[in-house]
């Protein structure tokens, strides 16, 4: 595996987030579909199934209702496939939760990105009244550029990060190692306590 | 919220109902501006509506264009949170965990025929389990706004919209007990692991359940970690 691989999968990442609440949401975003197939173009097939059911089952209780933002589960699969599937790998227990804690960095700059896009109705708006054509396409088109490049900069950031992550790795002392171990180990329970959770009172209509 | 997006749905019709009468053109993108925000896959259904609404008031003299375009921002607003409402337990609560536990339920059946394809066909089923319905709301949703104008609210109300959330609810809870019993019989599994991961099921779950809005698994993840961090330091693991 080559260097090229996982910056193309960092700017494929970039590029599917778009899909979780910008655009088309086809769900192709979603991390049981992104995490299979992002493995596999890794050459790690089974980690990525692995990584994006985990986080796929952690996810869904976490609804995107009423103005709240979620953990951007999109991030925190791509990136930590990305960092366990990379030329210099670190071990899947550590690149989980770099993965999770960059799933939750995006959550905070994209609820800064969306405080800023509120001023943009705004604009939009004087210039209607202004009898100027506001050139809406064009503002979807830059929201969706900055949205991209603001995912694929958090993921660079954490490729660049890699020696850093892998020196820390082998100066962390063992009963932290243990403890990301047990937590991976465990994680199959975890998800399907998730998804039992999620599933949740089957006769409950509401949310 | 998704005021610009509609707004930029809005333009090609309301150009068409408005042509060159650029004053109400200029109007009509105004007040398809203001505030709307609901669940995504229900919005054609509310610009289908709009777009019923717009079409009638264009035609209608000016006296009479005030009043109906009042009516029509009122019952954008309300059918905006009927949809939300609707769409979010039916698409969001339902629909996406039982997709996943029935595209999860159906992998691990075949994986034992082929692990790599198994993998591999799950995002595939996912996609296909979930797409249908969402595509068939999204695509025939449209039409069905632009037919049903101002009934739309008698229309969405005549809709089983519990029942069909309650049997998709239950299927999904189902396969996810599925799931639980597949993983705790796999063959990977020997029976010292078994024992410890039902276990474990249980009382992720319970955390989860009892706790509800305060213990995400995101934290219940971290916290095992802490744990185990612990408990190695003490020489327990």
């Amino acid at each position: 595996m080559n260097w090229p691989g996982p910056v193309l999968g960092a700017v494929a990442v970039a590029l599917v987030e778009l899909d979780a609440a910008h655009a088309g949401q086809f769900q192709v975003s979603r991390p049981i579909v992104l995490g299979p197939l992002l493995g596999l173009a890794l050459g790690h097939a089974d980690l990525g199934a692995g990584v994006g059911i985990l986080l796929e089952l952690m996810s869904l209780s976490e609804l995107p209702v009423g103005g709240h933002l979620p953990l951007n589960a999109t991030v925190a699969s791509g990136a930590a496939l990305l960092l366990a599937g990379a030329p210099c790998p670190v071990p899947v227990e550590l690149a989980l939760p770099v993965g999770l804690a960059l799933g939750w960095l995006h959550q905070r700059l994209e609820g800064l990105r969306r405080l800023r896009r509120n001023g943009l109705g705004r604009s939009v708006e004087a210039l209607l009244r202004l009898g100027r054509e506001p050139g809406l396409g064009s503002l979807a088109a830059a929201e969706l550029c900055r949205q991209a490049l603001t995912t694929l900069g958090l993921l660079a950031a954490a490729l660049a990060a890699l020696p850093l992550l892998r020196w820390g790795w082998s100066i962390a002392p063992e009963a932290l190692k243990a403890g990301l171990r047990l937590s991976w180990g465990l994680s199959p329970w975890l998800a399907a306590a998730s998804l039992l959770r999620a599933a949740g009172n089957p006769w409950r209509v509401s949310v | 919220m998704q005021g610009l997006g509609f707004c930029y749905a809005m333009q090609p019709w309301l150009q068409k109902c408005y042509g060159e009468r650029q004053a109400e053109l200029r109007s009509a993108q105004l007040r398809q501006l203001e505030f709307f925000n609901t669940q995504p896959y229900m919005a054609p259904l509310a610009l289908g509506m709009v777009s019923a609404l717009e079409e009638e008031a264009s035609g209608l003299p000016a006296a009479e264009r005030d009043e109906r375009i009042a009516r029509m921002g009122r019952l954008k607003g309300s059918v905006a949170a009927s949809l939300a409402g609707i769409g979010d337990a039916l698409f969001w609560g339902a629909l996406r965990p039982f997709c996943a536990a029935l595209s999860l339920a159906l992998t691990l059946l075949a994986w034992r025929l082929d692990f790599l394809l198994a993998l591999l066909g799950l995002p595939g089923l996912y996609l296909a389990a979930y797409s249908l319905p969402a595509f068939f709301v999204r695509c025939r949703g449209l039409g069905w706004g632009y037919s049903w104008g101002d009934q739309i609210a008698a229309r969405l109300a005549a809709f089983p919209w519990q029942v069909w959330i309650r049997r998709l609810r239950l299927a999904g809870f189902l396969l996810a007990l599925a799931v639980c019993g597949l993983m705790l019989a796999s063959p990977l599994v020997d029976s010292r692991q078994r024992w410890v991961g039902a276990i474990m099921l249980l009382g992720y779950f319970l955390v989860l359940f009892l706790l509800a809005a305060r213990a995400s698994p995101y934290r219940l993840y971290l916290a095992t970690c802490l744990l185990g961090s612990l408990a190695a330091a003490g020489g327990w693991i």
